[in-house]
C-alpha cells in the first residue's frame, strides 16, 4: 500500500516537470511579445488608468480630476450614448451576418471543389485589404451620390438612389457591408473546424435517412460549437474595436450627424481633435470593461451551448 | 480526434484577445538638422519643398519636411510638442497662436526677425501679449469660389462685388435649373463656420466676443438656417446627401467635385482649387444684406513659428526670413500662402503673375479698402464648436431637427462647449 502511493507520487512529480518544462518552451517561445508588452504597452495601460482621473491636454501637466471624466461620460454627455448605440447598432448586424457568411462559404470550400486552394485565397483576400484606407476610400466610391452601386441601381431598376454613404440612415449598414465583407479569417477557421468533424457521424446519419438540412443542425452546429464561439468572441472584439473603415469613410467626423460615430472614433475625436487625453482615457476604460463584460458574458452562456469532446458528458 | 479541448481553446482566445487589445506606436527619426512641418495642399507640399531644398543647396543646412492635412497636422503637432519632439519650424494658424504661445512652446520672434518691411498690421497679426511668435506667410481673407463658365451661362458676366443675398439665391436658383438633379448653384453653407462668422459680422456681430463667449443669440442661428433652409426648399443648393461628405478638404468642395458652381472658401485657396478643376474659376466677396457691409476682414492666412525647443532658432529664423523676403524663395512660393506681406516680395512677385494671382491681390487690396478689424482670436474649443456647425446644420438640412431646435442645441452646446474649455 505504501509503496503503491510513492509510486503515484513519484509519476505524478515527473508528469508535473514534463509540464512545467512545456509552459517554460511556451513562455520562451512568446518572450519577444512578452518583453515588448511589457516595455510598451504595460506602462501605457498604466498611465492611462491615472491619466483618466485627470483633465490632461498634452501640452500642459495633467490636472487631478478624481471621477469627474466618469462622471461627465455617464450623467452628461450624449455623444457618449450615441456613440454606444452606433457601436451596438453594428455589432448586432455585423458579428452575426460576418459569422453566418463565413460559415456558408467554408462549407462550400469543404466540399473538395476543384481549385479549393485558389478560392480560399481567393476569398481571403478583402480580409487583408479590408482594414486598409485604400478600401475604405474605395467604399466611399461605391457608395457615394454618383457612386457605382447608384450607376447599377439606375441602370437596371432606373432607381436614382441617394448617397448610401452620407444618409444618416443608411451610413453605418454600409460599413456593416464592409465588415461582413471581410469574412477571410473566421472562414479559414471554420474550414479548420469542418475539417475536424468526424465523417463517420455523416454516413451514419446518410444510413437513417437524415438529410442535407438535418445533418447540418444535428451535426455540422454541434461539432462545430466551440469554433463558433471563438469565432464569436473574436468578433465582438474586433467589433468594439471597429476603427478605420468609419474613419476614413466620414473624414474622422463620425458624420452625417453621428450617424458612424464608432466608440473608437469619438474616442479619437476626444483624445487628438480636443485634446481631452483625461476623458479619452477613460473612455478607453470603460471600453476595456464593456468589452470584458461582453466576453465573460459569451464564456459564461457558452456552456448551455459549446459542446467540447472532453466534457465528460 | 480530440477537435478542442477547452483548456487549449481559453489559451487560445485569451492569447488572441490580449494581442488585438495591445497597439504599438512609432517614433519617427530624422537625421536632418532641421525639421519643418506645415498643413497644406499638394500644390503647397511641392512648393515648400522645392523652396527648403534650394535653401538646403544654398546654406548646406538639411532641412527635413513634413505635411499633412488641416484635420491631422494639429492631432500630430500636439503630440509631436507633448512628447519633446517638435519641429523647429512650425506653421501656425491664427486660431492656434494664442494658446501654443502662453504654454511657451514657441520662440519669441522680434529679435530674431525685426520684419522692416511689414505692415503694423501685418506683423501684429502674429502677435501674443505684444511679443512677435508668429511670421505672416500671406494675408487672406474668406472668398467665394465660383466656376466662371456656370456664371456666363446664366447670364453673369462679371460679379458684382455689392451683390445681395437675394442675387445670390435667384443666380444659384437658375444654376440649378441647367442641368436639374445633377448640378446646383451653390454647396449648402449653412453647415460652414466660414459663412456664419461672415454673415454674424455683416450684421455687426461677432461669433466669438473679447471675452472668448459666443457673440450671437439662438435667434441669430436660427435667422441663417433659415437663410439657406429656403433656398435648401427652392433647389438653388446642394441637397444635404451632397454636403455631408464635404469634411473641408479642397477636393471635397462641391465646385470640385463637379456638384456646385458656388463655394464660400479662403482668396490664397484659389490657387489649390484652379490646380484641381479643369474649368476656370473666379473670386468674388461673399453676398451681403442691401444695407451694411460685407463682414470681410484681412487675417495671416497662415503663419511660421520656431519651436522654442529648437536646438538652432538662428537657421530656423534664416529659414523664414527666406520665405517672406529673399526674392528666390518668395518666387517659389508664390501667392499660394496668400499676399505676400512685405512690399519689396509684393514687388518681386509681381510681373510674373498669372491672371489667378494678379485676381487674389486685387481681391485682398479692393476688400481690404472696407474691411472690417481682425476678430478677436477664436478661444479654446473654437474647433469643437466648428465642428458642432456641422453636425447641427446636417441635422436640419436633412430634416431631422426644426431650425428652432437646430438653433437652441446650437447656441446652448456652444456655451457648454466654451465653458469646458476654458
Amino acid at each position: 500500500m505504501a509503496t503503491d502511493s510513492k509510486a503515484t507520487s513519484t509519476e505524478r512529480q515527473s508528469r508535473s516537470q514534463a509540464a512545467n518544462r512545456r509552459d517554460m518552451i511556451g513562455y520562451a517561445f512568446i518572450t519577444p511579445w512578452l518583453i515588448g508588452f511589457l516595455c510598451f504597452s504595460l506602462g501605457p495601460v498604466l498611465a492611462s488608468l491615472y491619466l483618466s482621473f485627470t483633465k490632461f491636454d498634452l501640452l500642459s501637466p495633467a490636472i487631478w480630476v478624481g471621477t469627474d471624466n466618469y462622471a461627465r461620460m455617464f450623467l452628461d454627455d450624449p455623444r457618449f450614448y450615441q456613440a454606444l448605440k452606433v457601436t451596438f447598432t453594428y455589432m448586432i448586424f455585423e458579428v452575426p451576418l460576418k459569422l453566418a457568411f463565413a460559415l456558408g462559404i467554408a462549407m462550400v470550400l469543404d466540399k473538395a471543389i476543384r481549385g479549393g486552394a485558389f478560392y480560399r485565397a481567393l476569398f481571403y483576400i478583402p480580409s487583408l485589404l479590408g482594414g486598409s484606407v485604400a478600401i475604405a476610400v474605395l467604399w466611399r466610391q461605391l457608395f457615394d451620390g454618383n457612386g457605382t452601386v447608384n450607376q447599377i441601381l439606375l441602370w437596371a431598376f432606373g432607381y436614382k438612389g441617394q448617397s448610401w454613404i452620407s444618409t444618416p440612415e443608411t451610413a453605418i449598414y454600409t460599413l456593416v457591408l464592409l465588415a461582413v465583407w471581410q469574412f477571410g479569417s473566421p472562414m479559414i477557421i471554420f474550414l479548420a473546424g469542418l475539417r475536424q468533424v468526424p465523417q463517420d457521424l455523416y454516413e451514419a446519419a446518410s444510413i437513417d435517412g437524415a438529410g442535407a438540412f438535418r445533418k447540418f443542425y444535428k451535426i455540422t452546429l454541434p461539432m462545430l460549437a466551440p469554433v463558433i464561439f471563438f469565432n464569436m468572441v473574436l468578433q465582438i472584439i474586433e467589433g468594439f474595436k471597429a476603427f478605420t473603415p468609419a474613419y476614413v469613410v466620414s473624414g474622422g467626423t463620425g458624420g452625417p450627424i453621428d450617424a458612424t460615430l464608432f466608440y473608437t472614433l469619438y474616442l479619437y475625436q476626444e483624445a487628438f481633435s480636443y485634446f481631452r487625453m483625461g476623458y479619452a482615457s477613460a473612455m478607453a476604460w470603460v471600453l476595456l470593461i464593456i468589452i470584458g463584460c461582453f466576453t465573460g458574458i459569451s464564456f459564461l452562456t457558452s456552456k448551455y451551448w459549446v459542446y467540447y469532446e472532453d466534457d465528460p458528458r | 480526434m480530440g477537435t478542442f479541448t477547452r483548456r487549449q481553446f481559453v489559451a487560445a482566445a485569451g492569447t488572441t484577445a490580449a494581442l488585438g487589445l495591445s497597439s504599438s506606436l512609432s517614433i519617427a527619426q530624422t537625421a536632418a538638422k532641421l525639421r519643418c512641418f506645415w498643413w497644406g495642399n499638394p500644390d503647397r507640399d511641392k512648393r515648400t519643398k522645392a523652396l527648403l531644398e534650394l535653401y538646403s543647396q544654398k546654406s548646406g543646412t538639411q532641412v527635413a519636411a513634413e505635411s499633412l492635412g488641416w484635420g491631422d497636422y494639429w492631432t500630430k503637432l500636439a503630440t509631436q510638442v507633448a512628447g519633446g519632439n517638435a519641429p523647429d519650424l512650425i506653421q501656425m494658424d491664427y486660431r492656434y497662436l494664442f494658446e501654443y504661445a502662453r504654454r511657451n512652446t514657441l520662440l519669441p520672434l522680434d529679435k530674431l526677425l525685426p520684419l522692416s518691411d511689414f505692415s503694423t498690421n501685418d506683423r501684429n497679426g502674429g502677435k501674443v501679449d505684444g511679443k512677435l511668435y508668429g511670421v505672416n506667410l500671406g494675408s487672406n481673407s474668406k472668398a467665394m469660389v465660383y466656376d466662371t463658365g456656370m456664371m456666363a451661362k446664366v447670364g453673369v458676366k462679371a460679379m458684382d462685388p455689392k451683390w445681395t443675398w437675394s442675387d445670390f439665391s435667384r443666380i444659384a436658383g437658375e444654376i440649378s435649373k441647367v442641368n436639374p438633379g445633377k448640378y446646383w448653384g451653390s454647396s449648402d453653407n449653412s453647415r460652414w463656420e466660414q459663412g456664419f462668422e461672415q454673415w454674424l459680422n455683416q450684421q455687426g456681430k461677432s461669433l466669438y466676443n473679447m471675452d472668448g463667449q459666443a457673440g450671437f443669440t439662438k435667434d441669430d442661428v436660427a435667422a441663417w438656417f433659415d437663410l439657406w433652409d429656403k433656398m435648401r426648399k427652392a433647389g438653388a443648393i446642394a441637397p444635404p446627401d451632397v454636403g455631408a461628405v464635404n469634411t473641408g478638404k479642397v477636393e471635397e468642395y462641391e465646385v470640385s467635385r463637379g456638384l456646385a458652381a458656388m463655394s464660400f472658401v479662403n482668396s490664397n485657396q484659389i490657387v489649390a482649387f484652379q490646380a484641381l478643376n479643369k474649368n476656370s474659376l473666379a473670386i468674388s466677396p461673399f453676398p451681403r444684406d442691401k444695407a451694411g457691409s460685407s463682414g470681410h476682414y484681412i487675417k495671416p492666412s497662415q503663419m511660421m513659428s520656431i519651436s522654442s525647443k529648437s536646438k538652432s532658432p538662428e537657421e530656423a529664423a534664416k529659414i523664414i526670413n527666406f520665405m517672406v523676403t529673399v526674392p528666390e524663395g518668395v518666387k517659389i512660393l508664390g501667392i499660394e500662402r496668400g499676399v505676400p506681406c512685405s512690399s519689396a516680395a509684393r514687388a518681386t512677385l509681381t510681373p510674373d503673375l498669372d491672371a489667378l494671382g494678379k485676381m487674389q491681390i486685387e481681391y485682398v487690396a479692393s476688400v481690404g479698402k472696407t474691411a472690417v478689424p481682425l476678430p478677436p482670436p477664436p478661444p479654446k474649443g473654437a474647433g469643437e464648436v466648428e465642428n458642432l456647425l456641422r453636425r447641427v446644420g446636417d441635422a436640419v438640412a436633412f430634416g431631422k431637427t426644426s431650425i428652432a431646435d437646430g438653433a437652441q442645441q446650437f447656441h446652448g452646446e456652444t456655451i457648454r462647449i466654451l465653458a469646458r474649455a476654458a
